[in-house]
């Protein structure tokens, strides 16, 4: 590890806090007090932590249809995401967004768009605004792989060169685009490689290793921020969730079966590799790995309670929506 | 910039051939802007600048493969097989214009089916896909056809060249794309649309070969593309090929180029002109006589005069026919679809 030990277990905690919110939301799912396509990002968590960790608050990011760790990792609250997915006039988009369409204003998170890449471009149009008003911010914008596929991710890498934009385009390589892996859509299947060919700067990073993306986002984010230059972070994991739905392959954190994996030098999962990393040069902060892994899903749980009672609450006094239908319904 | 006048990947009679197709194209061209200053043809989109890579990319085809050209394409399609007759039946729009029976006009949306000219577009890059279409049509019928696809700088920063490139890249499909750099998108001169102007440098952003090339390099230019269609028909995917010309003329009758370009710098694109140049390259190694070539242009230029006055006497199209050429055969005409 090349940090402190409070930015260490920073990472961790925000990483746990996202696993916690969508264990959630697999959990709730099948009460359908929550609807609509959820896209979770079990697996990919270091992705958005690394990066967002050594970016600035005023920096602005964008995401896209898989966005929930996005919002989270940038400092989006956790009740107004959840109040979001109930859609409480309380949520983030005031209940109107959903998952999809997650949106903080005090986090700088400008909201995502599902339509793929739409990121990207608007990733281009938050780094011009950021170059006019003279901020010394970034825009971060974050795609998928499936993104390369399209004609608008390289119109904005092209464009981003050309005009010279503060902008980090981070490209999470899950190998997928729903269910097509990246080898049957793209000869060159090294996202950097392309933007290399536009004159950006592009590095790459496993990131399964949370400490690992956070180092090759510093390095770019200095040469972005310095230069005023767009930059690609090309970033591989795996997807440990279906590419929609409330359906994981992992089971939901146990502390115990965490701490097991953590040993394992060759996990995919981000979180045991970072307990892992923290437990192999800090292992004096055991006690705080295990606080975070115990007390957060807690918190989180009691959350989710909060936000259902007020949803319930709401239908019953309104009136406007039928209520559940009975269990054996569900889908 | 990778480019040799030494290399003979044609033969002496194939060179002089080129060179006879580059005189017909500058001659229609010409005469396409004199039309225009009389008043009697409405527009021109001028190729001249690009005769040196569009005929050595088109000269690098069989008879069976397929031109997706530009709307710029006119030196491809004479390679091709087309007419300064059939050419001028455009200009004017006549009913016998075999390319769109006078609906567009040429230099601007034209196909030719019988010589495999696939359908022109004006919307940029819109034809690139089109282009990967056609080759992964070839490769599954397994008819060993090879597709030519050109376009301009301009087309490059289009999110259609993009996916039409990387599709072919994937699926390894018979396809060239020769992106004709005249460094103008319209007005936007090349700095200002892309941070790095060599476009094959892309190639290796989809995993396929690049080459830069000098398009007014005419067997420089023919020895590139042939490699590439002979890559394409043995299975090997495509080629990327970006040859760097020099816009001659304003983007078309419509434009005038000395709003944004210095007299300075239209000077030195004239110095470009890709006939000049290998019309010397002939001389040099005593292939033709500079008196022989001057010739050779005057009989053209007569022609595409001839073929003009020729062209402007024959009929329009007849109002009754507005809906025909609209379906394809087979279909009835004025059925409701």
């Amino acid at each position: 590890m090349d940090v402190t030990a409070e930015v260490a277990l920073e990472c961790l905690e925000r990483m746990v806090v996202i696993r916690a919110v969508e264990e959630g939301i697999c959990a709730e799912y099948s009460n359908r007090n929550i609807r609509g396509p959820v896209h979770l990002s079990i697996g990919q968590e270091a992705m958005a932590v690394g990066v967002l960790n050594v970016c600035r608050p005023e920096d602005v990011a964008v995401s896209t249809h898989r966005d929930h760790a996005h919002y989270l990792a940038k400092g989006g609250s956790v009740g107004a995401m959840i109040d979001e997915l109930y859609g409480l006039e309380s949520g983030c988009s005031r209940g109107y967004g959903g998952s999809m369409h997650l949106f903080s204003g005090e986090a700088n998170f400008m909201g995502a768009s599902a339509v793929l890449p739409g990121s990207t471009p608007i990733a281009v149009g938050l780094g011009l605004g950021c170059k006019l008003d003279g901020r010394r911010a970034v825009a971060v914008g974050f795609s998928g792989d499936g993104a390369s596929d399209e004609g608008s991710f390289f119109e904005a890498l092209n464009l981003a060169a050309v005009l010279k934009l503060p902008v980090l385009f981070v490209c999470e390589n899950n190998g997928l685009s729903t269910n097509t892996p990246l080898a049957a859509r793209q000869a060159q299947t090294d996202i950097s490689a392309k933007a290399r060919a536009f004159g950006l700067v592009a590095a790459n990073a496993d990131a399964v290793d949370v400490f690992a993306v956070r180092r090759a986002a510093a390095e770019v984010l200095d040469h972005v921020r310095s230069t005023s230059q767009p930059a690609v972070l090309a970033l591989t994991a795996d997807r440990l969730c279906a590419h929609v739905g409330p359906v994981s392959t992992i089971d939901p954190i146990d502390t115990g079966a965490m701490l097991a994996e953590a040993a394992n030098g060759a996990t995919r999962d981000p979180i045991a590799s970072c307990v892992g990393a923290i437990l192999r040069d800090e292992p004096q902060l055991r006690g705080e790995c295990i606080e975070i892994l115990e007390g957060v899903p807690t918190r989180i749980a009691a959350e989710f309670r909060r936000a259902n009672a007020a949803f319930e609450d709401r239908n019953a006094v309104a009136g406007l929506v039928a209520p559940p239908p009975p269990k054996s319904h569900t889908v | 910039m990778a480019t040799t006048t030494h290399t003979d990947a044609a033969t002496r009679e194939q060179y002089l051939q080129m060179h006879r197709w580059m005189c017909m194209a500058k001659a229609l061209d010409d005469r396409m802007h004199i039309l225009v200053k009389q008043g009697r043809a409405p527009f021109v989109g001028s190729s001249r600048g690009h005769e040196g890579i569009q005929v050595a990319s088109t000269a690098a085809l069989g008879a069976d493969d397929w031109l997706v050209p530009h709307y710029r394409g006119l030196a491809n399609s004479i390679v091709r097989g087309l007419t300064m007759k059939e050419w001028m039946l455009a200009v004017f729009a006549k009913a016998a214009d075999p390319l769109s029976a006078g609906r567009n006009i040429p230099g601007g949306c034209f196909s030719y089916h019988a010589l495999k000219i696939a359908p022109v577009s004006q919307v940029v890059a819109s034809w690139i896909p089109k282009a990967s279409g056609i080759a992964y049509a070839a490769k599954l019928v397994g008819d060993g056809s090879v597709t030519l696809c050109t376009f301009g700088d301009g087309a490059t920063s289009q999110g259609d060249f993009h996916e039409g490139v990387n599709f072919a890249a994937v699926h390894r499909l018979p396809v060239v794309f020769v992106c004709e750099n005249n460094s103008y998108a319209i007005s936007v001169p090349i700095r200002l649309q892309m941070a790095n102007p060599d476009v094959a440098d892309r190639a290796a952003g989809y995993g396929i070969p690049g080459a830069t090339v000098d398009g007014t390099d005419v067997p420089a230019s023919y020895a590139v593309c042939r490699e590439a269609v002979d890559r394409a028909r043995k299975g090997e995917g495509p080629t990327l090929i970006d040859a760097k010309v020099w816009r001659m003329n304003s983007h078309t009758s419509e434009d005038n180029h000395l709003k944004y370009r210095t007299k300075e710098e239209i000077a030195d694109a004239s110095e470009h002109d890709p006939i000049m140049r290998f019309v010397a390259w002939l001389v040099e190694r005593r292939w033709i006589a500079a008196e022989e070539a001057a010739k050779i242009q005057d009989g053209f230029d007569r022609e595409a005069s001839d073929a003009a006055d020729w062209a402007e006497q024959q009929p329009d199209p007849a109002p009754e026919d507005a809906l025909t050429n609209v379906f394809a055969a087979g279909r009835a005409q004025g059925a409701s679809v």
